[in-house]
């Protein structure tokens, strides 16, 4: 694959592609992450890895107890169990997973909805562009969390309506950093040129506009995976969201909660764990985006 | 040491607050849920109750055990075919407009109850004519004797509505209600409080405060930080946990046996319409474990479908914790492996959806494949249980008028098989004759001996997966709250003497 990969790119390359991916990559290569993102990126790491191979390694999360039900930190219950006995490690790890799952499949939905229109409309303009944004800040105008509690009014609780419900919401975020990006490329150079070349409307969105705005989506994705697993996380603890046997982070707090007067590390737990998962993913979202824009050098990466 | 901080800071607030003057100016009571209005005729499902007892005269009124006595009715005469009740009214009460309260006036507000799409009519359903005899005699013809007739007027249901306000109000009323009780309507602030004031022209004993305002605050912890900090004076429904936080504190807690917490079990889905199936969900769940641990012991284990607060109630007992009985029964009756949904509701009843995970943990342990289905928004949920495809869901049923005749109507009669509250089809001819039995006979022992023998027939064919009474707590402050009369079935208390 990687000897193969030159011979393919190299007629290309000089032609039309002054800021593809392989060149920005390549770039962000040389450029070094900030300290903090190197504590985000680790923090992820962490998450990830537990989210993967957590559940394989701690306790059976579903399994009760009642008779052990509330019990503190001990040996054979690291953060203690919660009100129907179950370990608490065990739910939080696998609350991994949920959370991560949420998070990433609404940025996702996110970005290739959002990604697409705004795309579309930037490179299309005209009465396409006016009516997309249009609808696009009709759905920015409501709180997040609004949106996302209709969605949820309407289809029912579940995981998969969750990730719809949150993903929708940054529909509209993708869709205009999308769009003025795709304006303010198709008045570049390169893609004058192609142009002028006569490639057509699908050729230049996909080999030139496209992977040009990949980078500050990439940015924008690393900061909604953060709000949307904050978002889902909220829906849960309002009861919309996840169903309640679930273990997810928010779920846990809402149950918890009504027990926290004594025993506070049901609801301390799993809010730390929403936490350090934001603050990491805030962070090497924040250190990438320094890492990658090019109007940054490697001085920019003090400020 | 940071108990007993708090609970001196506690100490303070109270004490500097509990000047004598100010105790008797006002109250502040803190009401979990707001409601759309405050009209006897609808039946809403927010915290109206406590503030309409306040405001609603009625013709009777539940001493402090729920049992009906009379309010304004002086004397009371029934008629040989036990089909005619002569109410003969006290003088000298009059509606908070000034208009006085006459037989007139309550024939009006029974005929209002009775009005098309009014969901209070099933509590005054057996009247088929209400006739006046001069200002203060009313005279009630019921179309069979209706014994639960006393305990029906007795509702907060069946306030007596001023016409002259009425007709002047129309859709207003409920905004503006103007009755004849202790307390008079003051005013409403959407979404924040209910002012009520004492109304001088009350025939009854006065009323202790000079107003008392209800504000509504739906978290528990913050109902329960108001009381602690002193900007409330009563809280309801507060938490085991936010009790034990209150202990060693100047503040008092007092325990409400609440609703009759069960699963009603689907007789026309298998396995449930197995009964050894029935009673082996029954043997499966560890109640004293689940009262213990998921409501930190607020409960006790339901003994009867009829609540213990509901007049005719009989301990008929408990199925006993027996996982092997149960696993065996379910193997007798070919149901292992079997798909068992189990609805739940959340956020509705105490630790409702916890309660529900650790009962489908245990019928997963006896071999029955459960599919717990948890709904938060409580329409939802009603209307996904419709459906019937539930084996079990869960369900609480507070004896609002403290008399059997009406829970056992809506929750047994083969009437409404199928339909609410009888979701589960629970359908028998005997069970059938012995409600109407007991709700067409005026003689209490003979009542009770058919209802005791009903509760012995129900508990026997395992209709329900009985689980517990919940309990909830009230916390208040005794500087400020001199009277407090409890009422268990519908969960609320009165803040006024009761009449004489």
């Amino acid at each position: 694959m990687a000897s193969s990969t030159p011979a393919s790119d190299t007629p290309r390359v000089p032609l039309a592609r002054p800021s593809a991916p392989a060149a920005a990559v390549a770039g962000a290569r040389r450029r070094r992450l900030p300290p903090t993102g190197k504590v985000g990126l680790a923090l992820v790491a962490l998450i990830l890895l537990a989210a993967l191979v957590g559940p394989s390694l701690t306790a059976d999360p579903d399994a009760q107890n009642l008779a052990r039900a509330l019990e503190g930190p001990s040996r054979a219950h690291w953060l203690g169990t919660d009100q129907l006995g179950r370990d608490l490690l065990a739910r939080i790890v696998l609350g991994a997973r949920v959370s991560l799952l949420i998070g990433i499949g609404a940025t996702l939905f996110g970005l290739l909805v959002g990604g697409s229109l705004g795309v579309l409309a930037g490179y299309l303009g005209r009465w396409i562009e006016a009516l997309t944004m249009r609808a696009m800040e009709g759905l920015l105008v409501f709180p997040g969390i609004l949106v996302a509690l209709m969605v949820v009014a309407v289809a029912g609780p579940g995981v998969a309506t969750v990730v719809l419900a949150v993903g929708l919401r940054a529909v509209p975020v993708f869709a205009r950093v999308a769009q003025t990006s795709t304006r303010s490329l198709c008045q570049r150079e390169f893609v004058v040129a192609a142009r002028a070349l006569g490639a057509s409307g699908a050729r230049i969105l996909a080999r030139h506009v496209a992977p040009s705005l990949l980078n500050t989506l990439l940015v924008v994705a690393s900061l909604q995976v953060a709000t949307a697993i904050l978002v889902g996380a909220t829906l849960s603890f309002l009861g919309v969201g996840v169903p309640p046997d679930l273990p997810e982070w928010g779920a846990m707090l809402n149950a918890g909660r009504r027990y926290m007067l004594r025993q506070s590390w049901l609801v301390i737990y799993p809010g730390l764990a929403i936490m350090l998962t934001i603050l990491g993913i805030n962070l090497l979202g924040d250190g990438l985006r320094l890492a990658l824009d090019p109007r940054h050098g490697r001085g920019a990466v003090l400020a | 040491m940071q108990t007993l901080a708090l609970a001196l800071l506690v100490l303070l607030t109270v004490g500097a607050a509990a000047a004598p003057d100010a105790a008797a100016a006002s109250l502040t009571v803190l009401l979990p849920a707001e409601f759309p209005a405050l009209d006897p005729r609808e039946w809403t499902s927010g915290d109206q109750y406590m503030v309409m007892y306040h405001l609603y005269c009625r013709l009777y009124t539940y001493a402090d055990d729920m049992t009906p006595v009379p309010d304004l009715v002086a004397e009371e005469k029934i008629s040989a075919d036990q089909r005619t009740w002569t109410l003969r009214l006290k003088r000298g009460y009059t509606f908070h407009d000034g208009t006085p309260v006459t037989a007139e006036a309550v024939r009006y507000t029974i005929e209002r109850m009775q009005a098309r799409g009014a969901s209070a009519k099933v509590l005054t359903q057996p009247i088929v004519e209400v006739r006046t005899e001069g200002p203060d005699t009313v005279i009630l013809t019921t179309a069979r004797p209706y014994p639960a007739l006393r305990a029906n007027l007795a509702n907060s249901h069946a306030g007596l509505v001023s016409p002259a306000a009425d007709r002047r109000l129309g859709e207003r009323f409920g905004v503006q209600p103007v009755s004849c009780g202790p307390y008079a309507f003051k005013e409403w602030t959407r979404g924040s409080r209910i002012v009520i004031a004492r109304y001088d022209g009350y025939a009854g004993p006065r009323a202790l405060y000079d107003q008392i305002v209800f504000r509504f605050v739906p978290d528990v912890s913050t109902r329960f930080f108001m009381l602690q900090r002193g900007e409330a004076d009563l809280a309801l429904r507060l938490g085991p946990a936010e009790v034990k936080a209150l202990e060693g504190s100047k503040l008092r807690v007092h325990p409400i046996n609440g609703r009759n917490i069960f699963y009603q079990l689907n007789y026309t889905k298998p396995p449930t319409n197995d009964r050894r199936v029935r009673l082996a969900v029954n043997h499966a769940v560890d109640k004293h474990a689940i009262i213990e641990r998921v409501l930190l012991g607020a409960g006790s284990p339901a003994r009867s479908v009829i609540e213990a607060m509901v007049w005719g109630h009989v301990p008929v007992g408990t199925y006993a914790y027996d996982p092997e009985r149960a696993r065996r029964l379910i193997q007798e009756a070919g149901a292992t492996g079997a798909k068992f949904v189990l609805m739940s509701p959340d956020n509705r009843y105490p630790f409702d959806s916890q309660v529900s995970q650790a009962v489908a943990n245990a019928l997963k342990a006896v071999g029955l494949d459960v599919d717990l289905r948890v709904i938060g928004d409580w329409p939802a949920y009603i209307d996904a249980v419709k459906q019937r495809e539930f084996n079990a869901y869960m369900l609480g049923w507070a004896g609002s008028t403290g008399d059997p005749d009406q829970v056992v109507q809506a929750l047994f009669h083969s009437r409404r098989a199928g339909q609410t509250w009888n979701l589960g089809a629970f359908a028998d001819r005997e069970v059938d004759a012995l409600i109407d039995a007991g709700g067409s006979t005026l003689d209490p022992a003979r009542r009770k001996a058919t209802y005791a023998e009903l509760q012995r027939r129900l508990f026997a064919d395992a209709p329900w997966l009985f689980m517990y009474r919940s309990t909830t707590f009230t916390g208040y402050n005794p500087d400020k709250v001199r009277e407090l009369h409890t009422l268990d079935g519908p969960e609320f208390h009165y803040l006024f003497p009761l009449p004489r």
